[in-house]
């Protein structure tokens, strides 16, 4: 995800209460933010909702925001991951299968395949620590530069190039074991 | 720069890069989108925040003032310092010094006899009118009664001259008649003192024959004063106390011895009568 070109000037018409700026920030950064929430919690409706929650909360903390000089994306993946933090703080955790996702009659088979894969994924990750979670869906899923996930991790470049090896160390074993899990309620024999 | 992973690495990113990616369903998208707008409308005026003054600017206005308020106690202790006497203080002050001086002329006085004494009567007023300046320099004007008493040792005149003090006396004063160099003078008058006591000139109002000079032919009557000199001329004859020591036999061509009849017959007369 690349910042805008003009991006400082929409930051200020924004804070200066401009819809059209607004509504301009969201539709650059609605679908990255929803995708890392989708990653994070247990279904696509709280997805959605924190979604929308990081939104309101960009809009009422705009007069606020003074640019540091770290992107503009990190600072709505903080208030995303401060959402998602309150969101299991106050919920019970609760680890969803991916049956209600909607189903969709034209691809059965791949979509199934989509939905299992999504969800084993979204199983190890949630095994891991959040800033391991962080790092590995922006990082490697949406393909973020080092210097936004560090912004939003709050660490050093360099630490983060160290932190990913030890997290894909830590999700491949998450993964490893949960193939071993699930291969074992197939009834596969490895 | 590249980064180095291994293998399992490399699969598992690409694994994690083609992940099912979930997707915002437009019209979810919209919806939410409706609703940060609509929060736009209605988000609380802007309270002006506390503003909580930046240390710097803190600092900077802490600096200003304490700058400030050394400057004007430097500017006020300068002021102080440069403080000129009050122009209440009148420039010019005239003082009467009360005459509690005693002027002792510094005259060398040789050890001779008589041991003239000159004495200065302060009965004088003096006036001083100095101004306020790093050395006032007052100038006295004293009047004094001088005394001196001592030989003769000039005369010019009705100027004699006593220990180089020049005595001015009355011309009409019979004693300048019968004075002479030697005799012994007590002066009292007045005088202007200067600065050179050498130049001190006494107008007298008082002169007297304190001795008269030995084996001049010159008598004084010690009770009254009186001098008679035999000066040669024979029109001043010698009063009745004074022996006449030849001025008889010079002037009415009487003998000595004529002289001593004339005595002892006088005495005898005056015994006859007794």
């Amino acid at each position: 995800m690349e910042p805008l070109a003009n991006e400082g000037q929409l930051i200020a018409q924004a804070q200066a209460g401009d819809k059209e700026a607004v509504s301009t920030l969201y539709e650059a950064y609605v679908q990255a933010i929803h995708k890392y929430i989708g990653y994070r919690v247990e279904s696509d409706m709280i997805a959605e909702d924190l979604t929308a929650e990081v939104f309101l909360r960009m809009v009422q903390g705009l007069p606020k925001y003074r640019d540091s000089g770290a992107p503009f994306g990190a600072w709505l993946y903080r208030i995303a991951s401060t959402q998602i933090a309150d969101h299991y703080r106050h919920n019970k955790r609760i680890v969803e299968l991916s049956d209600n996702q909607p189903s969709d009659d034209t691809d059965p088979f791949g979509k199934a395949a989509k939905s299992e894969e999504r969800a084993r994924l979204r199983e190890a990750l949630a095994a891991l620590p959040p800033d391991f979670q962080t790092l590995l869906i922006l990082r490697f899923m949406q393909g973020q530069a080092h210097q936004l996930v560090a912004a939003t991790l709050n660490k050093s470049e360099a630490a983060i190039r160290v932190m990913q090896h030890r997290a894909l160390t830590a999700l491949a074993q998450q993964l490893g074991a949960s193939g071993k899990v699930r291969s074992y309620l197939r009834g596969e024999d490895s | 720069m590249s980064e180095q992973f291994t293998n399992p690495e490399e699969a598992l990113i690409e694994r994690l890069r083609r992940a099912p990616q979930p997707e915002l369903p437009a019209e979810t998208r919209d919806m939410i989108r409706a609703r940060v707008l609509d929060a736009l409308d209605h988000l609380p005026a802007p309270t002006p925040r506390p503003t909580l003054l930046r240390p710097v600017v803190v600092i900077v206005v802490v600096l200003v003032a304490a700058a400030l308020i050394t400057g004007g106690v430097l500017f006020v202790l300068s002021q102080q310092n440069q403080t000129v006497v009050s122009p209440t203080v009148p420039s010019e002050v005239t003082v009467t010094v009360p005459p509690t001086a005693t002027i002792e002329p510094t005259l060398t006085v040789l050890p001779t006899t008589p041991v003239p004494a000159i004495v200065s009567s302060p009965i004088a007023t003096g006036t001083v009118v100095s101004t306020i300046s790093p050395m006032p320099v007052p100038t006295i004007s004293v009047s004094t009664i001088i005394v001196v008493e001592g030989p003769v040792e000039h005369i010019d005149g009705n100027i004699i001259t006593i220990y180089g003090i020049q005595v001015r006396i009355a011309p009409n004063d019979p004693i300048l008649s019968s004075v002479s160099v030697g005799d012994v003078l007590h002066v009292e008058g007045g005088g202007q003192i200067g600065t050179n006591t050498t130049q001190i000139i006494i107008v007298t109002t008082i002169v007297v024959f304190v001795n008269v000079e030995e084996n001049a032919g010159v008598n004084m009557n010690p009770s009254s004063g009186e001098v008679w000199r035999d000066d040669g001329n024979c029109s001043h004859a010698p009063p009745d106390w004074a022996p006449a020591n030849g001025w008889r036999r010079r002037c009415e061509g009487k003998e000595k011895d004529k002289d001593k009849g004339d005595k002892q017959n006088k005495d005898d007369k005056n015994s006859k009568d007794d």
